[in-house]
């Protein structure tokens, strides 16, 4: 059932970033190659102003990103962070590889091995500098999926 | 007939009631709101976010948009405002839209405030309120603080915004955290010319924002290398929740946002006089609320309970990098400047951690580089895969300490406003000056809680009084001066840049004419000696009618020396600016000053200068005090 959310979910993000929100929910994110990161984001980071309707993203959910789903969640977290996860995942520790096993409801007594398991899966998960978030995504959900620990987590 | 008559006429009074016993409620309630003057209690004006309007009697709130109000007249007149809010309280409406659901800190307020039972109103279900209160979890509030960004004119004196945790823990992961912020609404298309006009002079609706906090630590931390600290307030959880409940009123309401005093930092300092009342913070504002003054009243009124250090990619590279030792440093640039492969760089490094220690600086460095745009993602995209790679193959190592938090944060330095007097000699001819700087720091200034080589002096204003000629005259008015001197080395390759824009003297006419000028240069830095050596290419232009065609432009050359140490303030400058343009003319000015701290707040700052404007040769010395406010 939840492979089906994670589906649709991920279906739905990513239809939203062909649809050029870049900024926003997409999944489409390319990890290493993906937009740059001053140039376009410049303006709008450093104006501490705001575009378009990312401002009320999170409350009026039109982005397709609806937090308190763990799944979409992971996403919508993957999709904007990828390059510091897979910096995280790396190295086995890290503030957002940590924060990835908050959002999939990985209690604390599970992380290490969360984290060791994820290193030890980085071919796995990045197989090329042509991966993508959504990629990433699917990869870490079946990682999980099939770990004996871990896969409670995703039922 | 008798038959039926009872019944209805039971039926009639049976619905009729309600509404009377309604209406005798409103007016009860709001009787005892006039009797007692409700409406003028500070809290309520700073619910609806009332200051005093053009004259002293009149009120006007700050939020510019009528759903903020219940009253057609609210915006003036908090009376009626509370009066119209009270209707609407005991109103019924469907779910979402009744008042309590709009304006829940409100509600909690006045239900308090007139002793409103809940049996005396609807009963009414919010389940978009509720939802937002959920998701948000709040359970601690922390005010967060990104420091100067030279680079963009909104984000100089630094930005603040609010974080909300659904947890008191100390370690918790706080990344999912939600932000709350205010900024202005900037259309895409604005430049940055029309961003800064509009900016000051309105314009630009603000909207408040919640966003999760990793999106702003992109934004902030990767993307502006910017050091963050973060001010965890002590507030509790009654004032939390009337807070986040103060946020969702303000959410989708427009705020015309200014750049000066109603700015991002400005609307927080609301809220949280929101939450915590009596704090007062939005009455220390004057004119100016710059988002680092606003982090010391914070911190002056005792909300903070902890403060944390989150150091910017920058910082960390640089940190990491220094970290290194002489060998790894150079397998490290070998790598990440792909001069070799990283088989062949790290196959003699024999222990997992030094291997460890060289691929994530590599990592790091290459992933800086590229943020900066001094290559592409194409390029470095295959590397920086690689290098992870490698990476995960070597466990958990403990490779590097994090950064150490400054010693001296970026509220504990000195205040921004600065006046100063000063006396000097010009030639033969004494004077006596008085400036006036608004804002916000100079490379002279005591560099404590300040980015090393940086200066912003923001409407700098210098009067002159000439003892012999009795002559009182306005000697310089800087609208912007920017000096942003970064230190290049091995590793790191930043460009120096300035510009300035205002009217000074000009030496190129004999009356010292007060001119237009523009002067922009760019150019390299390195460190030497404990301080930043640097030169810029630079071009001038200054304009007066008494000036030879009305105008001057020309290019010319600056070096310098700055040393900024806690007691001891040193410059040492050279400018030669050449003008070819309308008048022709050579000018070469040296300049050296030496500034020492007496407290805090307090500065001397001794002056020589010598000129030289085509064969004229002109010498000053003064020595003035400097007080910080």
């Amino acid at each position: 059932m939840k492979k089906i959310i994670a589906g649709v979910a991920l279906t739905f993000a990513s239809s939203m970033a062909f649809a050029g929100s870049d900024a926003g929910c997409g999944v489409g994110t390319m990890i290493f190659k993906g937009q740059s990161g001053v140039g376009p984001h410049v303006l709008a980071a450093t104006t501490n102003g705001t575009l378009g309707n990312q401002t009320f993203g999170m409350t009026s959910g039109t982005l397709g990103c609806d937090t308190s789903k763990p799944i979409q969640s992971m996403a919508m977290f993957m999709d904007n962070n990828i390059d510091k996860i897979a910096r995280d995942i790396s190295r086995g520790e890290g503030e957002n590889l940590e924060a990835l096993a908050v959002i999939l409801g990985i209690e604390a007594k599970d992380r290490a091995h969360f984290s060791a398991l994820l290193q030890e899966n980085f071919a796995t998960i990045f197989p090329s500098e042509d991966a993508t978030a959504t990629t990433a995504t699917d990869a870490v959900y079946n990682i999980i999926k099939s770990d004996e620990v871990l896969s409670q987590y995703m039922s | 007939m008798q038959l039926y008559s009872l019944p209805v006429f039971l039926c009639l009074i049976f619905s009729l009631l309600p509404t009377l016993s309604t209406a005798s409620i409103t007016q009860q309630i709001a009787e005892r709101a006039i009797a007692f003057k409700h409406y003028e209690h500070p809290e309520w004006l700073a619910l609806l976010h009332y200051r005093e309007g053009m004259m002293s009697s009149t009120k006007q709130s700050q939020a510019d948009d009528p759903a903020f109000f219940v009253s057609g007249i609210g915006a003036q007149d908090p009376k009626a405002e509370m009066i119209a809010s009270i209707n609407a309280l005991v109103l019924e409406k469907p779910d979402d839209q009744h008042f309590s659901c709009i304006f829940p800190a409100r509600t909690r307020w006045l239900t308090n405030q007139l002793n409103i039972h809940k049996e005396q109103l609807p009963s009414v279900n919010c389940p978009k309120l509720e939802e937002f209160r959920q998701r948000l979890g709040a359970k601690r509030v922390n005010l967060i603080f990104a420091a100067t960004y030279l680079n963009s004119p909104s984000s100089m004196f630094g930005h603040t915004f609010l974080r909300i945790d659904n947890t008191t823990e100390q370690d918790a992961n706080l990344l999912l955290s939600f932000t709350v912020s205010y900024a202005a609404d900037v259309q895409e298309r604005d430049n940055e010319l029309l961003f800064a006009y509009r900016g000051i002079f309105g314009g630009y609706p603000g909207v408040t924002s919640v966003v999760p906090y990793y999106e702003k630590l992109k934004q902030y931390i990767d993307m502006e290398n910017r050091d963050i600290w973060e001010f965890e307030l002590n507030l509790t959880q009654s004032e939390i929740n009337q807070m986040v409940d103060h946020a969702w009123e303000v959410m989708d309401k427009n705020f015309d946002y200014y750049f000066f005093d109603e700015n991002c930092a400005y609307r927080l300092l609301a809220l949280i006089d929101v939450g915590r009342p009596g704090t007062g913070l939005i009455d220390d504002v004057s004119y100016q609320a710059i988002p680092s003054d606003t982090v010391r009243w914070v911190v002056g009124k005792e909300l903070v309970a902890n403060v944390t250090y989150r150091p910017s990619t920058s910082t960390t590279v640089k940190s990491q990098v220094s970290q290194l030792t002489d060998i790894e440093q150079s397998v490290m640039l070998n790598i990440a400047l792909q001069a070799t492969s990283i088989e062949d760089a790290i196959k003699d490094i024999d222990d997992d951690l030094s291997k460890a220690r060289v691929l994530d600086a590599a990592y790091e460095f290459t992933r800086y580089d590229t943020v900066l745009s001094k290559r592409t993602r194409e390029e470095t995209a295959k590397l920086s895969h690689k290098l992870l790679l490698a990476r995960s193959a070597l466990g958990k190592q403990t490779a590097f300490e994090s950064p150490p938090a400054p010693s001296v944060r970026d509220d504990q330095g000195h205040e921004t406003f600065r006046i100063a007097a000063r006396v000097g000699t010009e030639e033969t001819e004494e004077y006596i000056e008085l400036e006036l700087r608004p804002a916000y720091h100079d490379l002279t200034d005591i560099p404590d809680g300040y980015p090393e080589g940086t200066q912003l002096r923001f409407l700098a204003t210098r009067l002159r009084y000439w003892e012999d000629a009795n002559d009182l005259d306005i000697e310089e008015v800087t609208l912007i001066d920017i000096n942003s001197i970064s230190p290049r080395d091995e590793f790191f390759k930043p460009t120096s840049w300035k510009i300035a824009v205002g009217a000074i003297r000009s030496e190129l006419s004999k009356d010292r004419p007060l001119s237009a000028y523009l002067k922009g240069g760019s150019g390299n830095a390195f460190k030497l000696a404990d301080g930043l050596l640097y030169g810029y290419l630079q071009g001038s232009l200054q304009s007066h009618r008494d000036i030879h065609k009305g105008y001057a432009v020309g290019p010319g050359l600056e070096f310098g020396w700055v040393r900024q140490k806690q007691q001891s303030q040193f410059l040492t400058s050279i400018d030669y600016e050449h003008f070819i343009e309308g008048q022709e003319e050579e000018k070469t000015t040296l300049k050296t000053q030496l500034g020492i701290r007496l407290d805090k707040n307090q500065q001397i700052l001794g002056t020589f200068s010598r000129r030289k404007s085509d064969q004229t040769y002109t010498t000053d010395w003064s020595l003035e005090f400097r007080q910080y406010l």
